[in-house]
């Protein structure tokens, strides 16, 4: 899962950027209106952390702009600015949810895996294929009750195909969604974390739950 | 004396003091009138029957003879009747006197001689008016006393006496009800009134009073009452805003700490990672103390004036808040020059001034452009002190330049680029305004900005 964090507090945006990474999101963070807002548009991110007051550009104005052309990635708003009126105008705007400075930062987990479950068919924080079960806010996998260990990056894949169950992803999703800004797409590396995850998964398993789609991509489906 | 403190006691004492007064004087008055006419009715009398009983006296051959015979008769005859004469020569020897006197007679040291008209009491303890006249029959000098009992005549003004002490309290009661009303009545306006401007909290500042509908001699009061009560609600609402500002500032170096210990403390780290991190929050708790600290330094500017009143002289403090900001200034290669420093004297808190140059001079360095240079200007003009700090910098747009002085702006380009906690501006001209003077501002956007603070001049200087 790749997530946008818009925030001119330096500390606390290398703060949550190094929070979300250790949860095995990919970050990128902008410093400023101008720089946030340019990527919330080019980049497909799956959910954006936006403050209010920033230099150049306010975050209403970003959020304005991108569900103008139609983006429809679910945005955190991320303010210091308690006032009501300031909470309904962000909601109005398009923010999906609103947090207020000083927040929980396990808080903030939860309610940005709420907002990422909402997209998809996904509703509670396990997802559960065939006898794969997912608990997204542990980060623990099981098959047939057993624990399976994961690397972070290798557990961010799985999630993502999880979210995205019965779906067809592409090699381009994977390093969209999975790699932050500075990757450079190589699908070899994507090849060789599916057969890693496939060991870990399916090895020993009479039903393989992740497909390769020929030409496409890969699915998790039961 | 707190009954006296209401102004419906103090008018209806005035208004039944000034009623008894007139009271008092127009009984006294109609009483002495009365009086005076009830006696001079009976010294008419007294004196019409002297001048018939003189007239009864005349002398036949030489010799002096009196013919009583005719008034004899009637009052005059029956003992003790009320009525009585008599006529004594100049020795006191008694000549002739009325019946009605028996024994007593009138001639004697119980009446003056040379008094007409006196008053006194009668031979059988009767209340007397006597009429005392001498009169002269052929060349001898005789004396007249005619006596008249008053007694009706004084239970006549004992009546009028007992009438007017009997209706003195009736009409002062009468009066004090009747004004009593009256009081009430004027007065309900200002009950109304007092009851509208009661219905005003501090949860409801925006209600005003009607200063239409109330009669003419409150529309000043209830205007001015107003006129006041939008001041509070702008105070109020600039205190609000304030709190609310503050409180937004102090929430982000709070977010800071708390997210740093949040995302630290999810697992073990090593020490470098625990040492940063602490770094991290000490950075953000000096934030904290810093904005706290001018917190607290604007709202007691905000609650006083400057109490500190010493003579300052203010070369001395531009000097040494050149001297703090000189590396400043060199670590960013900006040239600081002095193109005018008079001595000037005002009376204020040094330590004050000190940091109003200090923030002035801050600024012209933070938002100048590298390379850039600074003009301080001190000198004397009218009666002010006039110190002008002009940079070489980025200028505010004319739309942020209403806005400089204001809390917690900051101007879009600089947030985020510029340290700042948006407080420097607002406090120097805090401290300029408990000083007695004034900050202003000019600029032009890509050449720069001149701060010129003006501060009133001690009186000896």
């Amino acid at each position: 899962m790749r997530i946008l964090i818009v925030e001119d507090e330096k500390a606390l945006a290398n703060n949550l950027k190094r929070g979300f990474s250790e949860e095995g999101y990919s970050v990128d963070v902008a410093y400023d209106g101008e720089e946030g807002g340019f990527m919330a548009e080019t980049e497909p991110y799956d959910l954006i952390i936006l403050d209010i007051m920033l230099p150049k550009v306010d975050g209403f104005t970003i959020l304005k702009n991108i569900r103008k052309q139609g983006i429809k990635v679910p945005v955190l708003m991320l303010t210091a600015k308690d006032a009501v009126s300031n909470k309904i105008k962000g909601l109005d705007t398009g923010a999906d949810d609103y947090v207020i400075k000083p927040f929980d930062f396990d808080e903030l987990l939860a309610r940005v895996r709420a907002l990422l479950r909402r997209k998809g068919e996904v509703k509670s924080a396990v997802i559960g294929i065939d006898d794969l079960e997912i608990d997204t806010a542990g980060h623990q996998v099981k098959r047939g009750g057993k624990d399976i260990k994961l690397s972070a990056k290798q557990y961010a894949l799985l999630e993502y195909l999880a979210y995205n169950k019965g779906k067809v992803i592409t090699r381009i999703d994977i390093s969209e969604h999975i790699y932050d800004y500075d990757f450079d797409l190589d699908s070899n590396i994507i090849d060789v974390y599916i057969n890693l995850l496939r060991n870990k998964i399916d090895k020993g398993f009479e039903n393989k739950l992740i497909h390769t789609v020929r030409g496409a991509g890969y699915i998790l489906k039961e | 004396m707190i009954m006296f403190r209401s102004i419906k006691t103090r008018l209806l004492l005035w208004l039944l003091s000034a009623f008894a007064v007139i009271m008092i004087s127009l009984g006294l008055f109609l009483y002495n009138r009365l009086d005076t006419i009830v006696m001079e009715m009976v010294d008419q009398v007294l004196l019409g029957k002297a001048d018939l009983i003189k007239g009864l006296v005349h002398s036949d051959h030489g010799e002096i003879e009196f013919e009583m015979y005719h008034v004899t008769i009637g009052d005059y005859s029956i003992t003790a009747s009320g009525h009585y004469f008599e006529v004594a020569d100049t020795k006191g020897n008694s000549l002739v006197k009325s019946i009605s006197l028996g024994e007593h007679t009138l001639n004697g040291s119980r009446y003056p001689k040379n008094i007409r008209y006196f008053m006194g009491t009668g031979p059988y303890q009767e209340p007397l008016r006597l009429f005392i006249e001498e009169f002269q029959v052929l060349g001898e000098t005789y004396v007249i006393y005619v006596g008249e009992d008053i007694k009706k005549e004084l239970a006549l003004l004992k009546a009028f006496r007992i009438f007017l002490l009997t209706i003195f309290p009736v009409a002062i009661l009468i009066v004090a009800i009747i004004s009593m009303i009256v009081i009430q009545v004027s007065l309900s306006p200002l009950a109304s009134f007092s009851r509208q401007i009661g219905l005003i909290t501090e949860k409801r500042l925006h209600e005003r009073v009607d200063s239409q509908g109330v009669d003419s001699e409150l529309k000043y009061l209830a205007s001015s009452f107003n006129e006041t009560m939008n001041r509070l609600e702008k105070a109020f609402q600039a205190q609000r805003d304030f709190l609310s500002d503050a409180s937004h500032e102090l929430r982000t170096p709070t977010a800071v700490i708390k997210s740093t210990a949040d995302v630290t403390l999810r697992r073990e780290r090593s020490g470098v990672e625990y040492r940063e991190a602490l770094g991290t929050v000490k950075d953000a708790a000096e934030r904290m103390g810093g904005l706290i600290d001018r917190l607290l330094k604007l709202s007691r500017l905000d609650a006083e004036q400057s109490e500190k009143k010493e003579r300052v002289n203010l070369k001395n403090v531009l000097k040494t808040a050149l001297k703090t900001i000189t590396p400043l200034a060199e670590a960013q290669e900006i040239d600081m020059y002095t193109e005018r420093a008079e001595d000037v004297t005002v009376e204020g808190d040094k330590d004050q001034l000190a940091e109003l140059f200090l923030s002035l001079l801050d600024n012209s360095i933070k938002y100048n452009r590298p390379k850039g240079s600074v003009s301080l200007y001190l000198a004397r003009f009218d009666n002010w002190a006039v110190i002008k700090v002009a940079d070489t910098g980025i200028g505010i747009t004319p739309e942020a330049l209403g806005k400089i002085f204001d809390r917690f702006y900051r101007e879009d380009t600089s947030r985020g680029e510029i340290p700042g906690t948006g407080l420097g501006l607002p406090i120097a001209k805090g401290i300029a305004e408990s000083h007695g003077g004034r900050v202003e501002v000019e600029s032009r956007v890509g050449e720069g900005s001149t701060f010129t603070v003006y501060l009133p001049l001690t009186t000896s200087s």
